[in-house]
Order: structure tokens, then sequence, then C-alpha cells
């Protein structure tokens, strides 16, 4: 891991673990909590810019490659947006210091998770990611939030257990923790199959996965949506990445190993399941939050296909990309839909009548993530559909990537209903709940990540040159 | 040094906390008794690590340590929820309670 890398997460956490502790203090107000924050994130961005250069420190747990770098500076950025958009929420409350502070800790959790090579570093980071969201789900601190709380701790403790476990096993049977270990024994010995089954049993929580599932949308729709933005965009994003380098650096890929046959089906049939569950129960719903939730089951389904394609270089490709546009359009569209709830008081789709003449910005921006989640040509839901399914085919699983394909013309159902009801409808909302003079201000986070979602939606290379070193180091 | 005969017992062991501890877990009896099982859960992993240190390498010891150091962190947080989720309610018992259906 390179020095600059380290800083930069070592930066975050600080400001965020010393914030609450300068807020008890001096009693600042949120507004200084947001520029001490901003500067901890500015901070980040230019240490991970620098660190190409400079010396490698814990070479054995974390590395520092372009994925890292990538997608570290993207996380910093989602998390950036989000926390400016959570204060714009919660300026009124008391406790807005603290959970800045515990978004901040977070992102740095992040930032080790997506960098670590070994299930040491990747148990601690994980545990480093999640441990203030089990606070903040809690936030608003009414019934259904305490719930959520009581409901994403022991899940997520569960899936910890069981990664916890699975390593151990692992560790018993080969003396190691690399990731490289878990394929060279894994056909041989049944209880090395076993410690894979639990790692990805954990992995699965952490992503939503099909049998897994069950908390996901509950949780979400549970607890305040900023929160759920955090959960449901970044934190499942850098799952995404850690579970990238567990399955890509430990097993002999691209080729006619046929160590990769056997995983490949069980990949494509969770992802298959997932994604259809996912969507299916989406349509179902008539709460905005739950057909948010439902559709990020959807799109953990989605990258699983590429997991799926695992024997061709693409479907590096194919996750990263997914990855990335997953983080910015899923963070943003809850987002969206935590301010809409906050100034108009919309949940249901019946409160979503209209919004479109009330909200004219707003509501575009929200139609603008709600298209690229559903994965229309500008935007880069578009384009990382594109890599998923074009490396599926390509890895011979035509039948995976129409289901995939299949999928998406449903998921467009729920979508267009939401886009519908904003344009279509006339208004039933009169008057906003929360009345604020600066409604304009959280336009510009939410414009912000909408400009980089049709950015990457038109610039690739930067995605395809990660993908593309990544796959050469293996 | 451990005889590799007597690796089954402690294999035995630490699957049946696990298994405990899932049970108690999913059970969902009261939210004090869930905290518990989680302990059970990650000391399974724990007796693992340092069972098998013995055979192995000292790495495994080392990890116990940070486990165990996870372990508190989770009592910690676990246990706030836990005070947060009695002022609320005024009981401890999660499946009494149906708003989100669990």
């Amino acid at each position: 891991m390179n020095v600059n890398f380290l800083t930069a997460v070592m930066v975050l956490a600080l400001t965020g673990a010393f914030l609450p502790v300068i807020n008890r203090i001096f009693r600042i107000t949120g507004l200084a909590g947001v520029a001490i924050s901003s500067v901890g994130y500015v901070a980040g961005i230019l240490l991970i810019a620098i660190s190409d250069s400079g010396n490698e420190i814990l070479n054995n747990f974390f590395v520092t490659d372009e994925v890292s770098r990538l997608i570290g500076v993207l996380i910093i950025l989602a998390s950036w947006m989000l926390m400016s958009v959570l204060y714009w929420i919660l300026n009124k409350d008391k406790y807005v210091n603290e959970i800045i502070g515990a978004v901040l800790i977070s992102t740095a959790g992040a930032l080790l998770l997506i960098s670590s090579t070994n299930f040491v570093s990747l148990i601690i980071s994980m545990e480093l990611m999640t441990m203030p969201t089990y606070l903040m789900v809690l936030f608003v601190f009414d019934d259904r939030a305490i719930e959520a709380g009581i409901k994403y701790f022991f899940n997520g403790t569960l899936a910890v257990g069981m990664l916890l476990f699975g390593v151990s096993l692992l560790y018993a049977m080969t003396g190691s923790f690399e990731f490289s270990v878990l394929a060279q024994k894994l056909f041989k010995d049944p209880l090395v199959m076993l410690a894979a089954v639990f790692i990805l049993a954990g992995f699965g929580f952490k992503i939503t996965a099909f049998p897994f599932h069950f908390w996901g949308p509950d949780v979400y729709d549970g607890t305040c949506p900023g929160v759920a933005a955090l959960l449901t965009g970044i934190s499942k994003s850098a799952a995404f990445i850690a579970l990238m380098r567990v399955v890509f650096e430990s097993l002999p890929l691209f080729g006619e190993g046929g160590m990769s046959h056997q995983l490949t089906i069980i990949f494509a049939i969770i992802a298959a399941i997932t994604m259809t569950v996912g969507n299916l129960l989406a349509l179902a719903q008539r709460r905005v939050s739950r057909i948010l939730a439902y559709s990020s089951v959807a799109h953990a389904g989605y990258t699983l296909v590429a997991f799926a394609a695992l024997s061709t270089p693409l479907s590096v490709t194919g996750i990263l990309y997914h990855s990335v546009a997953y983080m910015f359009m899923k963070t943003a569209a809850f987002l969206c839909f935590a301010v809409l709830l906050f100034v108009w008081g919309a949940k249901t789709m019946d409160d979503y009548k209209g919004l479109g003449k009330r909200e004219p910005i707003l509501a575009a921006l929200f139609l603008v993530f709600l298209l690229s989640l559903a994965g229309v040509p500008p935007m880069a839901g578009f384009i990382s559909k594109v890599f998923v399914f074009t490396a599926a085919v390509k890895a011979g699983m035509l039948w995976l990537a129409l289901i995939g394909l299949l999928n998406s013309a449903f998921s467009v159902a729920y979508y267009i209903w939401i886009a519908k009801q904003m344009y279509l409808e006339e208004p039933t909302l009169e008057k906003p709940v929360n009345d604020r003079k600066d409604r304009n201000l959280v336009l510009i986070p939410l414009g912000l990540m909408a400009a980089i979602l049709i950015l990457f939606g038109i610039w690739v290379n930067p995605v395809l040159n990660a993908a593309g070193q990544f796959v050469s180091g293996l | 040094m451990l005889l590799a005969a007597d690796v089954h017992y402690y294999l035995f062991l630490s699957f049946s906390l696990f298994a405990v501890g899932v049970y108690g877990l999913l059970s969902r009896k009261s939210v004090i008794r869930m905290l518990f099982s989680v302990e059970m859960i990650i000391n399974a992993a724990n007796i693992n690590f340092v069972i098998f240190s013995a055979q192995r390498n000292v790495h495994g010891e080392i990890f116990a340590f940070f486990t165990i150091g996870l372990a508190a962190l989770e009592a910690a947080i676990g246990l706030a929820i836990v005070i947060v989720f009695y002022k609320r309610f005024g009981e401890v018992i999660p499946s009494k309670i149906r708003n989100l259906r669990w």
C-alpha cells in the first residue's frame, strides 16, 4: 500500500473521529462541521491523486493499484456529496456533527476495504466500514429506525461472524490468510470448500445477494434515507470490489482451468435469482423507498452476472464499471428521495403525483438517476450494463445475459412508473412540509452527481485502464 | 504441540458453538440473548484460530487478538443499540414489534 493512500485514509478517519470531540468541546455548528470534513475530503482526494509515488508499506495486507486509486477517489466524491446533502437535511439536528463524523469513518473503512489483499485486512476494514453505519441507521430515533437498526446490527454481525468463521476454517486447513490459498486447496479439501461457502455467505449478506437479501429493503426503508444512501451506494460498491479481489486473486482464471467452472455456475444461478427476485418484488411495492431498495437488490444481481462471467477478462471491466455507476446512481437516487421526503413528505407513489411541476429541477435530476438505474444510454448505467452482459455472452452464458436483459426491461416498468407519476399526473401535495430558503443549495451536490454519471457514461477510459491494469497484474 | 487426533474434538467444539450462536440469532427470543449469540459466533472462530495456530504458525494467534477487539467493539455497539431499543419499547423482545415484519 502506498503511504500517501494510507495517509488519505488516516486523514479521513481522524477527521471523522475528532469531529464529535471538537463539537463536544467547542460547540461548533453543523456548517463548521461540514467545513472541517470538507477539508478532510479534499485532502483525501489530493493524497490519493499523488499516491502513485512514494514509499510502499504494509504490502502484505493492502495494495494500491489503479483500481483502488480510481474507486477511492470516486468513493470520496460520492461520500462528500452524500455528506453535504445529509447536512442540508439534518442541519437543525443536535447530532449532525456526530453523523458527519460517522460518514467519514465509514468512508475511510471503504477505502481500506477496496485495497485489501488479505483476509485479515479484509475483515478489519469491513468492520471499520460497517461499525459507524450500525449507529447511523438508528439516527432519526423513531420506531422504524430503531427496528431497522436492530435488524441491521444482527444481520451485519451474522455476516461478519460467517466471514470470520470461514476465514478461521481456511486458516485451520492451510495456515495462511492469503486469498490465493483459497483456490489452491478449494476442491481438494471439503473443509476448505465449507470455508469458501461461509465466506461467500458473509459477502452475500453485505451485497444483499439472493438468499440473504431479505434484510436489505427493510433496513433501507426503515432508516432515514440519507443513511440508506450510504448503505446501498458506497458500502455495497466497496464490498463488490473486495469480493472481486477475493475471487479474481484467488482463482486461476482466463482459460481452460476447470477450477473456475463450478464457481461460474454458482455465481450464475445466484445472479439470475437475485435479479429476478429484486425486480419482481420491486414491482409489487408502493413506497418509493422500498422500490429503490429492491432495485438495489436487483443491481446486486447484475453485478453478480459479471462475477459469473469470470472466465473472460471483460468481466473485470463489467464489475468495475457497474460498481462505479451503481455507487453514484443509487446514492444519488436515495438522496433525491431523501430531499423530496424532507421537503414534501413524499413517501408513496401517490405522493409523487405532479412533483415534476412542484420541483422541476429536482424532479429532473431524480429522473436522470432513475433512467441511469434503468440503463438508458447517455448515463453510466447503460454502458455498465453493456459491459456486464457482453462479458456474460463472451463467457458463453447467453442464457444469463438474456435473463439479465429481460430483467432490465422489467425494471424499466417501475422506474418509468415513478417518472409518470412525477410528470403526467396532477399534483396532490399542495404545500411543502419543510420550506427552506436555501432550497436550491441542495441541487449543487445532486447536480454534480448527475454530471459525474453522464461523464462516466461517455468517457469510459479511466475504468477501462484500471480494469486492464488489474487484469494484467493477475 | 497438539496431536493431530485431538484437533477433531476442537473442531467439533467450534462448530457446535457456531451452530448454537446461529440458532440463538435466528430464534430471536430476546435482544440480549442475540447479543450473546453474536459473541458465541465470533468466539467459535477464535477457538479455531488459537487451536490451529498451535499446529501451523503464529499468525492465527495474532489474529485472535484482533478478533477479540472486534468482539468487544461489537458488544459495545450492540449494547448501545439495545439500550436505545429498551428505552423506546420498554422491552427487549424483538419479535413483538411488527412494523418491519421481522
